[in-house]
């Protein structure tokens, strides 16, 4: 039985940056299928499925970044953490920051993990297979979850 | 008599925290001594005073103070003579005190001039590796996806522009390297330098095994010192003992002592060597002698290790010719670690 592809959802406010991560996504051997938001507002919108966003789909994984204007990273976090139907939902911190203050905050409003944005198309890429493989080969995820099967 | 009650105050006050206090102490030994009356300091050199038996400080030909007593009759000569010494005394106990407040400002200013530029050198680099990563990115997907189907000029280009782009990355990564070493020693312990440098070696394992050099050391000393920014110090003169080997697999010999108020340490190689020109030019800052695509690296290196040496208050020079392998030495003085 053919696997339905991996929901992602990027949180990312740089167009540049957003461009490469699909690039990467796309040549991942997991079949996955990508939704990008640009703020952290966007970002819960989607999440929540208010209004405009009502037939969304809840992702399987969130790839967060940090430095965005008007809603970060952080506030964001916090909101889908401190719901109940959404908490579940493994929050990949990925950002440019290597600061400890920011990996402090992160982890302290439970991001599941805290990455470093690489450098390098071979650096990006092994980041890549080590999430897919981490939290979908290896992990177990709750049932039930989102739209998959 | 009036000498011993000066000599005692004047050495009370080595620190010199109130320079006013110290006057007005003096003064008023100098009245018990003589019977003279109100006693007093009139400071500044436009200083009006009304007393009837005046004694000016003075410092570089200026009137900085002006000891002023009540009293009737003039002094004697002898007393006059006394009455100048003490005032040449005061007099240096003022250029003492300015001296020590130079160098406090100066400090100060040392400190926040090292704080900017480390400060500097940190945001220059986060802020510099963001665009940075874009231009990687896409020149590598460029590479990838056009290479073959535009002309081979443009397979050329674009491998110019990602290479320029890592090695920008490499020295931004190296400069926030550097600047992390600014700060003076941020610990001083007392560590088994042999222990150090097996750690080093064992780091170093990989590379060791791959060209066949080996690294020896025997009966090396407790020393004092940063150990972290030691195991940099040792990391990088041997890493390099290894990189400049020549033909032969590199043959590396550690050896330390200690002596008073300090310890040395020397790392002696069999490599390619070093000009005499070249001696002091290889501690600068990114600075490379060889063509990068003969021998890789930045130039970073022997520019850490100078400011390790630095904090640590100590000297490090190198004594080398080409073809006769290089020893580099070490001094390090405890006292005077920052």
């Amino acid at each position: 039985m053919k696997r339905a592809p991996i929901q992602i959802l990027l949180v990312d406010d740089d167009e540049a940056d957003v461009r490469l991560s699909l690039e990467l996504l796309e040549r991942s051997k997991i079949r996955n299928d990508v939704h990008v938001a640009r703020d952290g507002e966007e970002a819960l919108a989607l999440l929540k499925r208010d209004g405009a966003h009502a037939d969304a789909v809840r992702p399987d994984v969130i790839l967060l970044d940090l430095n965005m204007p008007g809603m970060g990273g952080l506030a964001a976090l916090e909101q889908i953490k401190a719901d109940p139907e959404l908490r579940r939902i493994p929050v990949v911190i990925i950002t440019t920051s290597d600061a400890d203050s920011d990996i402090v905050a992160s982890y302290d409003r439970y991001a599941n993990c805290y990455i470093t944005k690489p450098i390098g198309l071979d650096q990006f890429g092994k980041v890549v297979s080590a999430i897919e493989n981490f939290w979908f080969e290896i992990v177990r995820l709750p049932e039930g979850e989102g739209d998959r099967q | 008599m009036i000498s011993d009650l000066l000599l005692a105050v004047m050495e009370e006050t080595t620190a010199i925290a109130d320079i006013r206090d110290v006057f007005d102490r003096v003064v008023g030994a100098i009245a018990e001594a003589t019977g003279w009356s109100q006693g007093r300091v009139i400071w500044g050199e436009k200083a009006e005073a009304d007393g009837s038996l005046l004694f000016p400080v003075t410092v570089d030909g200026q009137v900085a103070a002006v000891l002023v007593f009540d009293e009737e009759h003039d002094p004697p000569e002898k007393m006059r003579r006394v009455m100048r010494a003490v005032c040449a005394q005061l007099g240096d106990i003022i250029v003492r005190q300015r001296h020590l407040s130079d160098l406090d400002r100066l400090n100060d200013e040392l400190s926040r001039s090292n704080d900017d530029l480390e400060q500097f050198a940190s945001v220059a680099s986060h802020d510099l590796q963001e665009p940075l990563r874009k231009v990687i990115g896409y020149c590598e997907l460029l590479q990838e996806r056009y290479s073959g189907q535009l002309d081979e000029d443009a397979d050329v280009f674009i491998g110019y522009a990602v290479d320029g782009a890592l090695r920008m990355r490499s020295l931004i990564q190296d400069l926030l390297a550097y600047a992390r070493f600014g700060r003076g020693v941020t610990t001083t312990e007392e560590f088994d330098l042999g222990d150090l440098v097996g750690e080093v070696v064992a780091e170093l394992e990989a590379d060791l095994t791959d060209t066949g050099g080996r690294v020896e050391w025997e009966d090396l000393p407790v020393v004092r010192g940063d150990p972290r920014q030691i195991a940099t110090l040792l990391g990088n003169l041997i890493a390099n003992a290894l990189k400049f080997r020549g033909d032969s697999p590199a043959h590396v010999v550690v050896d330390a002592d200690v002596k008073n108020g300090g310890w040395s340490l020397r790392v002696r190689d069999e490599g390619i060597g070093i000009a005499e020109k070249d001696h002091e030019r290889i501690f600068e800052l990114f600075r490379r002698l060889h063509r990068r695509d003969v021998i890789p690296g930045t130039g970073i290196g022997l520019a850490i290790c100078a400011r390790v040496v630095a904090n640590h208050g100590g000297r490090i020079w190198v004594e080398s010719s080409p073809g006769e392998g290089s020893t580099f030495h070490v001094e390090i003085d405890t006292e005077r670690a920052r």
